[in-house]
This record gives C-alpha cells, sequence and structure tokens, in this order.
C-alpha cells in the first residue's frame, strides 16, 4: 500500500455537463445526454454522440479568453477541467506542478477548418502549428496559476488519458514533482468521426453496453484532470483526500491494429498489473467501471477477460460511456474522476438501455442505481486501438 | 542513481546511409530543403506481404527496432516505449486530405487505423509479439526525452528487465509545402528519421549509461544543478555537451531528432571509453538535460 497516491482535486467537462456536482447530479438522475451532434459541422450530424453542448464561442467565455485567439476545442475543454481541478484542490497559485495530458485529436479541430488554406493563406498557415499535442497543451499550462514545469502528452488511442494518470503517478513516485496533473482532453472532430464511421462501429441510436444486441458506440467529448500528490505531502499541506490511486497498470495485446483478441489477454494483463502494483486481489474489487464501448468485439473481449479475472465472483460492473459517449483519449480520465465520485458517495450509476444478456458472458451489468454501496476500490479500464491497455484502481480514503 | 539505465543498443534511420556510424556521416546542404530519410532494404525487417500497407514511418520503426534488438541479441524487449512528435503524418494527411476535398462519404478505413501516433509502438509490439508495457509520448518537442523518462520509470520499478525505446518521425512533400510558406526552416535542411535504443536495468553489454535526465518549462539552470548535485556532480565534471546544432547537420530537422543526438552521444561514448556526455536540448517551451556516461572496460 505503500505506492497508494492521493487525489486531492478534480474537474470535468463531458456530455454530463460541466463540473463535478453537475456531473454527479445527472448520473444519480439517469438524464442520458446522448443525442444528434449541434456544435460540430459535419454531414453526419444524426449520429448520436456526446457532445458537450457548448459552443466554442460559449467555451471562449467560460475559459475567459480572448475570441481573437485561435484555440483547439481540445484546449479550451482542457482549460476548464483543468481549473476546476487545481481550485478543487486549493493549490496556492506558483505552486510548482508537471501537467501530463492524455490526447490524440490535439487540434485536429483547427487543422481540418484551415486545411485548404495551409501553403497557401500565410494568416492561416501558422495555424497547422496548433495540430501538434504539446502544444495544444501549452494552452492548458499557461492558463493554471499553478507554475508548470513540466509538461508531457501520452498519446495510446483511447487509453491516453488512463497511461497520463499512470505516467504522472510514477513522477510523483521517483521524487521529481511534489504535486502532479494529469488526466486529458479530446474534442469531437470531422476527422474522426469519419474514421470510426468508416470502420462501421458507430451506432446510429444510444449506444448499449454490454447488452446482446449491441450495435456499436456512440462518439464523446469532454476533459478531466486530476490533482495527485503523495499521501504524505497531501497530509502535510492538509489537503482534502477525495480517493487514492493505488494501482495502474498496461499491456499491449499486440493482437490486431483495431480489434481486440478474443479473449482479452492484453485487457486482463493491464487489469492484473494494476491489483499487482495495488497489492490487491480480484475479490478486493467492489466495481468495474468498464471500458464497455458498445462494440460487439470490446465488450465481448472485455468481458471474457472479467470472467477470466474474477471467476464466479464478478463484482458490479458497468459502463458511464453510455451516459458520455466514447471521448476517445479523455475517456480515461472522464472515467477516473467518475470513478472517484462514485467512491466518494457510495453510489454506482446504471449501465442505461441494458436488457439482454450476450450469450458469451456469464454476467450482466448494473442496471439500475445502486445506492449507499460500500466502494473500497474500484477498478477503472481503458483499451485502445493497437491494443494499448491499462487499468487504474481508485480506492476509498477510508481503505486504509 | 533513481533514473539510471544502461544503455545496450543503438541504430538509427537518417539523411545519412543506413544504420551507418558517426565516422561516417556527412553533413547535409545548410540551405532549407527537404533531405528524405535514406532507407535500408526493409525487406529484411519487414514480410512484404505485411509491409506494403505500411507508411514509411511504420516500416522506418520496425526496422530500426529490430536492429538495435539484434545488436543486443534480443528477441522480443520487455516493453515498448514510443515518442513520435507528430505521429503518422503520411496517413492523417492522406485522410484528411480525401475527407476535405471529397467530402465525407465512402472514406476507406485503412489509412484512418493507421493515423494515430501509438500506431508505430502497437505495430513494433505486433511484429515482435510482445505483449509487456506500451506506450507513446508524443509532446513535439520533448517526445524521446518523455519517453526517455518512462523507460527510467519502468526499468526504475524493477517490473521489466529491458525496453525498446523506438523514436520517430516524418516528412511529406505535402506537409513541407503547407510548412514552408513561411519560410520556417530558414538555413536548416528538413528531414526525417527514426531512432531505437534498447535500455537495460543490467549492465551487462552496455555501452553507455543514463545517468540521470531532466526536462523543465521553467528555471533550467536551477533544474540542471539540481539533477548535477542529486548525483553529485557539478558543471565541471562535464566533459562534453551536446548541442542541437552539434548533431543536426548530420540529421536534419525533424521532431523527434534529439534522439538522433542521444544517437551520437551513445557512438561518442562506446568509442572513448568513460567520458561524461550533457545532451542539452532546448525548444520554444523549455529545456531538456540528458545525463550520460560511458562504460569502463578495463
Amino acid at each position: 500500500m505503500h505506492r497508494q497516491i492521493a487525489i486531492t482535486g478534480a474537474g470535468i467537462i463531458s456530455a454530463l455537463g460541466v463540473g463535478l456536482e453537475q456531473t454527479y447530479r445527472h448520473l444519480v438522475d439517469g438524464i442520458c445526454p446522448i443525442a444528434p451532434l449541434k456544435h460540430l459541422s459535419t454531414s453526419h450530424s444524426d449520429l448520436p454522440c456526446g457532445e458537450v453542448d457548448l459552443s466554442d464561442s460559449q467555451l471562449y467565455d467560460l475559459c475567459r479568453e480572448d475570441k481573437g485567439r485561435v484555440i483547439s476545442r481540445s484546449s479550451l475543454l482542457g482549460i476548464v477541467a483543468a481549473r476546476q481541478a487545481e481550485e478543487d484542490a486549493g493549490l496556492i497559485p506558483g505552486t510548482r506542478v508537471a501537467l501530463i495530458s492524455g490526447t490524440t485529436v490535439g487540434g485536429m479541430d483547427i487543422t481540418e477548418r484551415y486545411f485548404k488554406e495551409f501553403g497557401k493563406n500565410p494568416d492561416f498557415s501558422q495555424l497547422i502549428r496548433l495540430h501538434l499535442n504539446g502544444v495544444s497543451t501549452d494552452f492548458i499550462a499557461d492558463a493554471l496559476s499553478c507554475d508548470v514545469a513540466y509538461t508531457d502528452v501520452i498519446s495510446t488511442a483511447c487509453s491516453a488519458a488512463a497511461n497520463a494518470i499512470a505516467f504522472g503517478a510514477e513522477l510523483i513516485l521517483s521524487g521529481e514533482y511534489d504535486i502532479v496533473i494529469a488526466g486529458g482532453t479530446e474534442c469531437l472532430t470531422k476527422y474522426h468521426l469519419n474514421g470510426f464511421n468508416s470502420l462501421m462501429i458507430l451506432d446510429s441510436n444510444p449506444c448499449r453496453p454490454f447488452d446482446a444486441s449491441r450495435k456499436g458506440l456512440n462518439l464523446g467529448e469532454g476533459a478531466a484532470f486530476i490533482v495527485m500528490e503523495s499521501k504524505k505531502h497531501a497530509d502535510m499541506r492538509g489537503a482534502r483526500v477525495r480517493a487514492l490511486l493505488s494501482g495502474w497498470g498496461n499491456a499491449c495485446d499486440a493482437y490486431h491494429q483495431t480489434a481486440s483478441s478474443p479473449d482479452g489477454r492484453g485487457a486482463l494483463a493491464a487489469m492484473q498489473a494494476a491489483l499487482d502494483v495495488a497489492g490487491l486481489s480480484p475479490s478486493d474489487i467492489d466495481y468495474v467501471n468498464a471500458h464497455g464501448t458498445g462494440t460487439e468485439n470490446n465488450d465481448l473481449s472485455e468481458g471474457v477477460a472479467l470472467m477470466t479475472l474474477f471467476g464466479d465472483k464478478m463484482p458490479y460492473v458497468g459502463s458511464t460511456k453510455c451516459f458520455t459517449g466514447h471521448a476517445t483519449s479523455a475517456a480515461g480520465a472522464l472515467e477516473a474522476v467518475i470513478s472517484i465520485l462514485c467512491i466518494q458517495n457510495r453510489f454506482i450509476p446504471a449501465n442505461l438501455r441494458f436488457e439482454t444478456k450476450d450469450p458469451g458472458l456469464n454476467f450482466c451489468p448494473v442496471t439500475e442505481n445502486l445506492k449507499d454501496v460500500q466502494l473500497r476500490h474500484v477498478m477503472s479500464n481503458s483499451f485502445g486501438f493497437g491494443g494499448n491497455d491499462s487499468s487504474l484502481i481508485f480506492s476509498s480514503a477510508c481503505s486504509i | 542513481m533513481k533514473n539510471k539505465a544502461y544503455i545496450i543498443a543503438a541504430s538509427a534511420i537518417s539523411a545519412q546511409e543506413p544504420f551507418s556510424r558517426m565516422e561516417d556521416f556527412a553533413a547535409l546542404p545548410a540551405e532549407g530543403v527537404f533531405v528524405p530519410c535514406k532507407d535500408p532494404d526493409f525487406k529484411q525487417y519487414i514480410n512484404p506481404m505485411a509491409g506494403r500497407r505500411m507508411s514509411g514511418i511504420l516500416k522506418r520503426s520496425i526496422a530500426v527496432s529490430k536492429h538495435a534488438l539484434s545488436e543486443c541479441g534480443i528477441a522480443c524487449p520487455d516493453a515498448i516505449i514510443t515518442g513520435t512528435g507528430n505521429g503518422c503524418v503520411s496517413d492523417t494527411e492522406a485522410f484528411l486530405t480525401k475527407m476535405v476535398e471529397d467530402g465525407e462519404s465512402m472514406l476507406n478505413p485503412s489509412k484512418f487505423i493507421c493515423s494515430t501516433p501509438n500506431t508505430i509502438g502497437s505495430q513494433i509490439a505486433i511484429s515482435l509479439g510482445c505483449k509487456g508495457f506500451n506506450s507513446t509520448h508524443v509532446d513535439d518537442r520533448f517526445a524521446m526525452e518523455g519517453a526517455l523518462q518512462d523507460c527510467l520509470f519502468l526499468l526504475q520499478k524493477g517490473s521489466v528487465k529491458n525496453v525498446l525505446l523506438c523514436t520517430a518521425d516524418q516528412m511529406t512533400e505535402g506537409l513541407y509545402r503547407m510548412l514552408n510558406v513561411e519560410g520556417l526552416w530558414k538555413g536548416i535542411p528538413v528531414s526525417e528519421g527514426a531512432c531505437a535504443f534498447v535500455l537495460s536495468s543490467s549492465p551487462e553489454g552496455a555501452f553507455a549509461v543514463v545517468e540521470d535526465m531532466v526536462q523543465t518549462r521553467s528555471n533550467p539552470e536551477w533544474e540542471l544543478d539540481r539533477m548535477l548535485s542529486s548525483n553529485g556532480l557539478n558543471r565541471d565534471d562535464i566533459d562534453l555537451t551536446v548541442m542541437p546544432e552539434d548533431y543536426k547537420k548530420y540529421c536534419g530537422e525533424f521532431l523527434s531528432a534529439s534522439a538522433f543526438g542521444l544517437f551520437c552521444c551513445c557512438q561518442a561514448l562506446k568509442n572513448n571509453g568513460a567520458r561524461r556526455i550533457l545532451l542539452s536540448g532546448e525548444s520554444s517551451i523549455g529545456h531538456s538535460y540528458i545525463l550520460l556516461s560511458g562504460i569502463c572496460t578495463n
């Protein structure tokens, strides 16, 4: 248990709303925000997505940023969530921190908007720089009141934010940084909406994770960041500890660029590695916030891995992508914050729209909200294209 | 000594002859032109059937990784960590061009599938059958440095004995035209490249040591002195400081070019025995310092 990291702040923006309170309330109310697109300009606007219901202009206002300055929507979302996190943790302005972000699309929204102008119009050509992941993260670093002495960006597709949180934990354990702000951000873009659409894995209706008749995923967007520090450091400055990060694991499926192996070996290895770091056994896990995208392949592969790990003692399992959509590189961060909210409120949200058990699986996800349930340890899974599988374990601050 | 790791293999594919050594390097033309990579014969490293679907950056990454692994006699590393500033640019450009020019229908997913930066690390993993830890760092200024730091953490934890570090960036004619409108690279040749290193927690077979590293956006002088003093050193203990301009004349400008700098340091340490080198990196947002030393063979 000596490796535990205290989580002393959190911030989130997603289809569920802005901030911890709104996010939690909408989860409890069971309101599903997955709907046709309003803000992204695309010919596929009929596809249901978990879009943040704010225009770019409204996001600029929320961030108090100058509209004359071109900023990627990913950066704007990231600024909102990271600022909430540093405020929530009560960090004194100027505190030396590291910022680790997970993202893949970065400034792709700007790139696709001005793509035809690049190389022709010098006024727009400089905007190609915003495509770079480091540059899009700089906007977040520069918007914080802390002294961001170190930034890094991790891009492992849909597990990027989970790996950013794990890397942040290593930075703390190394003693290099007392405080790390880690998470991820991703806005919806035409680029990856069309990419996922061309793969034919988008459901034209709201997604149904783990249901036998599931037809695919809905994309989502958002950002979430958590403030991490050693338990000792948190106690020393008298910080409130929301939860602990007690385990993190990473493994590669090494099976196929876009498909998961049928036995979910990468997922299983990542979950086992996280348990090993935490010094926990499968029976200690009370709830798995699954990757659960709603695609036929992922949910079966992940489900088989869960069956192998937990046997007939399956903990509560559910996917919250039925609320947020799949926010790709930010998903691991959104689900980290949701897991922390669950632990603090002794609550598990329903895996919406589940009706029929998959014949290949021996378990059903949580179909109704569970209240007053003891959550000592929650496992959060994030799996990416290319078999980049990661698992995080969050624990109740009262668990030690 | 928490940040220490041994380097047991180093390879590079760059604008120089494939897998050539430092003594054979020739300076690239100094004017702002695009000098493409000189690729090896990929058939030695990649099944031609699989290679047909791969962009240059993927083929280079797999080839340079396999070359480095063969140098130290490791068939499959315990972990793979990738650093890339701009990822799989040619596939991204191809999918984007089709979408922007032909509209949002009838798009072929194959370019999209290979366009995410982690395609590099996952394709290396698939080609080697490596199911261990796998991550990708993409801060465009410090992609190699972020990946190297991750390697050091992993080795330090003791969960792995060796790690493959692969860095790669590519340039396309199209991207060069888009970027060059402002004369972005006056006087510097633009290029591309892929480098691979095998790091180990054991000194067996090592020719260089990563003693420590630091990367920072603020207070570079303070962070450098802090790193040196935590290793019982001061600036006088550094025999050689390698700056970006020292190696970019051989590899040109690309986002993860500092990996080529690390490759050059490895060559210098291999040739000259025990010496201490500081690889210094600088960007618009900060500095990085990697402290390296040679292995005393007697």
